[in-house]
C-alpha cells in the first residue's frame, strides 16, 4: 500500500512536471485533481470539523455532565449557530436582507479587534523601534554597533561633541580651514556611526512619502518618492529572492522524493529488501 | 498532517503523548481564538483531536493563559505570524517566535527588529542555520536542510549571472536601437533640408 501511495504521489508529480513541455491533458487532470482535493479539505476542515469542535462536541459534553448548564448553552452555542445560519438566507428571495445581521456582527467585532491591537503593534511599537537607535547617540540595539567594541559605542556622541564644540569654536574665536576639515570629517564619522539606523529612518520617510497623494508630487517631493521607489525595489528582490529559495527546495523535495523512495523505494520493495 | 510530524519527533526524543505533548488540532474560530486563549485555553479547544477531552490530558493542565507559556512558537506560511504578533503577543506579552517561509521572511523582519518575535526561522535558510545552531551546541549532526544549502547556492549564483547578463544584453540592445534611430533622425533631416 506505501508503494502504491508512492507511485501515486510520483504520477501526479511528473504530471505536473509535464507541463515543462507544454500544456497537455495529464497537467489538466493533474491540477483538476488538486483543486478539487483543495476544496474537499477545506470544506471539510471549515463546515465539518468547525461544526464539530465549536457546536456539536461542546453541546454534547455539556449535556454529559451532572448539571447542564442549559443558559450557557444557549447564550454560547444555539443562538451565535442561529445567527451564523441567517447567511443562508442569502438563498431565499426577499429574505437576503436577513445575512447583514450575521456580516455585520463579524466586521464590527472585527474592526474593534483590530483597532486597538493594529495601532499598536503595527504602528506604535514600530515607529518607537524604527527612531530609537537613529536618536541615541549611545547604542540602543544596533546590529551595527553591536558588533563594535565597548569603548566605540561613545563614538557617535563623542564625534556629536567634537562636531558641534569645533563649529562653535570656527564660528566665535578661531577661523581657520583646519579646523573645518575636523568638523566635516567627525561630521562625517558621526554619520557613519549612525548610517544603519539613518538608512532605515530614510527609507521608512521616503517609502510613506511614496503613497502620500494630498498633494502633487513635483520637484523635491517626486526626488525623494524615487528614493523610497528604490527601497521598495530592494524589498520586492528580497520577497522574489525567497520566493525563490522556496519554490527551489519544493522542487528538491519532490525530486528527492521521486529518485529515494519511489525509485529505489520501488526497486526494493520488488527485490524483497 | 502536523499529528504525524510531531509523533515521529516524540518517539526520537521519548516523549509520552498526553504526558509530555498534545495535539489539539484544528479550530475555526479565526482570529477570536487569541484572544479567548488567553481566558482559558479549554474554552477553545475542548478536546484533542482524538476526541480525549481537555480535562483528561495531564499536560493540558499545566496551561492555562499565555502566562503559563514559556515560548509559543507558529509555523505558517500566510500571515498568521502576524496576527499572532498583533492580536496576541502585543496584548498579553509573552516570548514568541516563528517559523515562515520564504516569501514571509521580509514581513517579518520588523517584528523580529521590534523584540515583538525572540527568533525566526526563514524557510530553508533558516533550518539550516538552526541546525548549525544544534551542531555547534552538540546536539545533531548535518541534517535535510543544510545539505539542500549546496543546490540553493547553486541556483542563487546561477540565477544572479543570468540576471546580469540579461542586463547587459538589453542595455546594450538598447544602445544599439538608440544608435539606429539617431542614424535615422540624423538621414530624415538631411532629406528634408535637400541636402
Amino acid at each position: 500500500m506505501v508503494v502504491l501511495s508512492w507511485w501515486v504521489i510520483a504520477f501526479f508529480s511528473l504530471c505536473i512536471f509535464s507541463f515543462l513541455y507544454k500544456n497537455n491533458p495529464f497537467y489538466k487532470f493533474a491540477i483538476h485533481v488538486i483543486l478539487g482535493l483543495m476544496v474537499g479539505y477545506m470544506f471539510m476542515q471549515q463546515v465539518i470539523i468547525g461544526l464539530s469542535t465549536s457546536f456539536f462536541s461542546p453541546i454534547l459534553l455539556e449535556l454529559g455532565r451532572s448539571s447542564t448548564d442549559w443558559f450557557d448553552l444557549l447564550i454560547q452555542r444555539f443562538i451565535p449557530f442561529c445567527i451564523a445560519s441567517l447567511i443562508f438566507t442569502l438563498l431565499i428571495p426577499g429574505r437576503q436582507w436577513m445575512k447583514n445581521i450575521p456580516l455585520g456582527l463579524v466586521l464590527g467585532y472585527g474592526m474593534g479587534l483590530m483597532m486597538v491591537t493594529s495601532l499598536e503593534s503595527n504602528v506604535f511599537i514600530q515607529l518607537r523601534k524604527t527612531l530609537q537607535p537613529a536618536t541615541a547617540v549611545i547604542s540602543s540595539g544596533s546590529f551595527y554597533r553591536d558588533r563594535w567594541p565597548q569603548w566605540a559605542q561613545f563614538v557617535p556622541m563623542l564625534s556629536l561633541c567634537v562636531v558641534i564644540g569645533c563649529t562653535l569654536l570656527y564660528q566665535f574665536r578661531m577661523r581657520m580651514p583646519e579646523i573645518k576639515t575636523v568638523i566635516y570629517a567627525t561630521l562625517l564619522i558621526f554619520i557613519i556611526s549612525l548610517s544603519d539606523s539613518l538608512i532605515i529612518l530614510i527609507g521608512v520617510m521616503t517609502v510613506l512619502s511614496y503613497f502620500f497623494f494630498s498633494f502633487e508630487r513635483d520637484g523635491v517631493v517626486e526626488e525623494v518618492s524615487r528614493v523610497g521607489l528604490t527601497f521598495m525595489m530592494v524589498y520586492f528582490g528580497a520577497v522574489f529572492g525567497s520566493t525563490l529559495m522556496t519554490r527551489m527546495q519544493i522542487f528538491v523535495g519532490q525530486v528527492e522524493f521521486l529518485t529515494s523512495k519511489w525509485i529505489m523505494g520501488t526497486i526494493q520493495a520488488i527485490s524483497g529488501g | 498532517m502536523g499529528r504525524s510530524i510531531i509523533e515521529e519527533i516524540a518517539i526520537q526524543y521519548d516523549k509520552k503523548e498526553y504526558l509530555d505533548w498534545v495535539y489539539m488540532g484544528f479550530t475555526p474560530a479565526g482570529i477570536s481564538v487569541f484572544s479567548a486563549m488567553n481566558r482559558g485555553i479549554q474554552e477553545v479547544y475542548t478536546a484533542d483531536v482524538t476526541g480525549k477531552s481537555f480535562d483528561e490530558i495531564p499536560v493540558a493542565q499545566e496551561f492555562s493563559k499565555y502566562s503559563d507559556i514559556g515560548l509559543a512558537i507558529t509555523f505558517a506560511g500566510l500571515k498568521t505570524p502576524g496576527y499572532w504578533v498583533q492580536y496576541a503577543q502585543t496584548r498579553y506579552n509573552f516570548p514568541l517566535a516563528s517559523g515562515v517561509t520564504g516569501p514571509m521572511i521580509p514581513d517579518q523582519f520588523p517584528f523580529l527588529n521590534a523584540d515583538q518575535m525572540v527568533g525566526m526561522m526563514g524557510d530553508i535558510l533558516g533550518a539550516a542555520e538552526y541546525e548549525g545552531l544544534l551542531r555547534k551546541n552538540g546536539y545533531g549532526d548535518q541534517g535535510f536542510a543544510s545539505a539542500s544549502m549546496f543546490a540553493q547556492t547553486v541556483v542563487h549564483y546561477s540565477l544572479i549571472i543570468v540576471i546580469v547578463l540579461a542586463n547587459i544584453a538589453s542595455y546594450m540592445f538598447n544602445r544599439k536601437g538608440r544608435q539606429d534611430r539617431e542614424a535615422r533622425a540624423a538621414a530624415r533631416a538631411r532629406l528634408d533640408s535637400g541636402m
